[in-house]
């Protein structure tokens, strides 16, 4: 819907930087070259990277048995962002990059400032609340024309990536007209396929080509936002399956608390049957857990503080592990992400011990805090 | 969506919680080797302590409570005092299984070690009408995923939490660190 325009695209300039220069840029596209190329497409792997922990904290920190449909719902979509984080990894990794998915700057402190978002609103590690699902549908949301941003900003991630693809089909084409047969796809480390990301229900586009990346480019738009201005994603599911409409519609149903009808307009909040939610049945995990807060205000006594200082370390430590096998599986060895797959079950039930530990912080409970352990 | 029944007297039992129920936190973790923040991540400390109220000798009960509360509280060595009080068989028995009716307090403690372990409760309840057998139960379903047993042995229920595609071929996770849960004891 309404992003990607041609036009619009040239006006972002793309940029690394943090500080926000004052002036609006409508210079060429910024993404000139492959390094700056391969520098945006690292952080399109931070940017999915960063949504992973809030849904996981909601998702987790519904009580078993609790809420099935929202579960689902947000089940499908954190797996579709870690096969967006997968697919972006492909892309770098086949245009030369080396994917970095284990770094400091990956596990940010949340709350945190949605990364390249002109809108500016903070994303935090919240439990499953009303709260929560607007801070999801902020990030999910497909642009709309609000007219130019400053550098490095958009609307969107689909203004993001729409950038990225501009850049991506310029350099490579560009490339070609040298002679070089493969363009910029000259990676020769092999992808993660969907044979790798095995029984997650997920899709990844394995990417040798522009033709390739195009797609997987347009699969992680379209899952997040919908396809061309409707709630579908694009994908050809069976009817009635959770995964064919986009993730920004998908969160509007438990927020709404109603399912979508087929082909209801993008607009309106959807009409269709009921979705009951619980917004009860959700273990009472304090806002943004983090160790540093937690050492500061617990007023836990010994030895409950530090044995629950000490299972939010083991729980940092596992998914600090887990970051360390999917970069060695993004970097040539897709192979070995089979090992991550029980980290990953075991940090569900971390997350989940955790979120029924008393914090010592009112009656909250504590949760995972997501933090980088060198 | 308004709260369900259940939910409301999860909050409210939550809000004003039975004074005994640290107590009985606190002597859990001493009978299981578990510490206190590892039983609450069971979730079922609740349910446990439930489960205990519902025996019919209340004075029973809260008479054990109130000494392992003492014990507890005291300025001794409080591990041995636990043992002592609560897992010694009393001077002069012989039989190394007593049944479960012959000593109440250590009764008691084994059938707590029993519910944190196993899901598994034996109830004294109808001890006149009932087999030993007839008055053993598994809780809930829950109380089955989170026993503590799996988490010694370093596996995962049988159809329940399960450790993901392809984790048979690969060690337990943290076996490598060997940590000895049930050695504390």
């Amino acid at each position: 819907m309404r992003h990607r325009k041609e036009s619009n695209i040239r006006t972002h300039r793309f940029s690394r930087s943090h500080q926000s220069p004052a002036a609006i840029s409508n210079q060429a596209p910024v993404i000139e070259t492959i390094e700056e190329l391969r520098a945006a497409l690292q952080e399109a792997i931070a940017l999915e990277h960063f949504t992973i922990p809030p849904y996981l904290c909601a998702l987790y920190s519904i009580r078993k048995g609790a809420n099935p449909e929202a579960t689902r719902i947000i089940q499908t979509v954190v797996i579709e962002e870690m096969g967006h984080m997968i697919m972006a990894a492909n892309i770098l990794n086949a245009i030369g990059g080396k994917p970095r998915i284990f770094a400091r700057e990956s596990l940010p402190e949340y709350p945190r400032e949605m990364p390249h978002s002109a809108i500016g609103f903070e994303v935090g590690l919240l439990k499953f609340s009303k709260n929560a699902l607007n801070t999801f549908l902020r990030i999910e949301r497909p642009a709309e024309e609000r007219g130019p941003t400053e550098p490095g900003q958009f609307w969107s991630i689909g203004e993001f990536y729409a950038a990225v693809s501009e850049a991506l089909n310029r350099l490579d084409s560009e490339a070609k007209s040298r002679k070089q047969k493969k363009g910029i796809f000259t990676g020769c480390r092999p992808q993660v396929t969907n044979e790798h990301y095995h029984g997650s229900r997920g899709k990844v586009i394995a990417v040798y080509s522009i033709e390739d990346a195009n797609e997987a480019i347009k699969e992680i738009v379209d899952q997040g936002e919908g396809k061309g201005g409707s709630i579908k994603d694009g994908d050809d599911d069976e009817p009635g399956d959770e995964s064919k409409i986009a993730h920004y519609y998908r969160f509007n149903e438990i927020f709404f608390e109603r399912r979508y009808r087929t082909n209801e307009p993008p607009d309106e909040p959807p009409s269709g049957d009921p979705l009951p939610v619980d917004w009860n049945a959700v273990y009472n995990m304090m806002p943004n857990p983090n160790l540093r807060v937690i050492r500061k205000e617990s007023k836990l006594k010994e030895p409950q503080r530090s044995q629950l200082l000490g299972a939010m370390e083991e729980f940092n430590r596992t998914y600090s592990s887990l970051l360390r096998n999917i970069q060695r599986g993004c970097n040539g060895k897709p192979e070995v992400l089979r090992e991550g797959v029980p980290m990953m079950h075991s940090l569900r039930e971390m997350a989940i011990d955790l979120m029924r530990a008393e914090v010592g912080i009112g009656n909250y409970t504590a949760g995972p805090s997501f933090e980088y352990v060198p | 969506m308004k709260k369900s029944p259940a939910q409301t007297i999860v909050e409210s039992h939550g809000a004003q919680r039975d004074p005994d129920l640290p107590t009985f936190l606190e002597l859990s973790a001493a009978l299981t080797g578990f510490s206190e923040v590892e039983l609450e991540g069971t979730g079922m400390l609740d349910e446990y302590f439930y489960t205990l109220m519902k025996e019919q000798d209340h004075e029973g009960v809260r008479a054990f409570l109130k000494k392992a509360g003492d014990i507890l509280d005291g300025k001794r060595n409080v591990k041995a005092a636990i043992k002592a009080a609560f897992m010694d068989p009393p001077p002069g028995l012989t039989d190394p299984n007593p049944p479960f009716d012959v000593m109440p307090h250590q009764a008691l403690a084994r059938r707590i070690i029993l519910l944190w372990y196993t899901g598994v409760w034996t109830t004294m309840n109808w001890k006149e009408t009932k087999s030993q057998d007839q008055r053993t139960s598994i809780v809930s379903a829950r109380a089955y995923e989170e026993g503590l047993i799996w988490m010694v042995a370093q596996t995962h229920p049988a159809g329940a939490k399960q450790p993901g595609y392809g984790s048979w071929s690969r060690p337990p996770l943290g076996a490598d660190q060997s940590r000895d849960k049930h050695g504390k004891h």
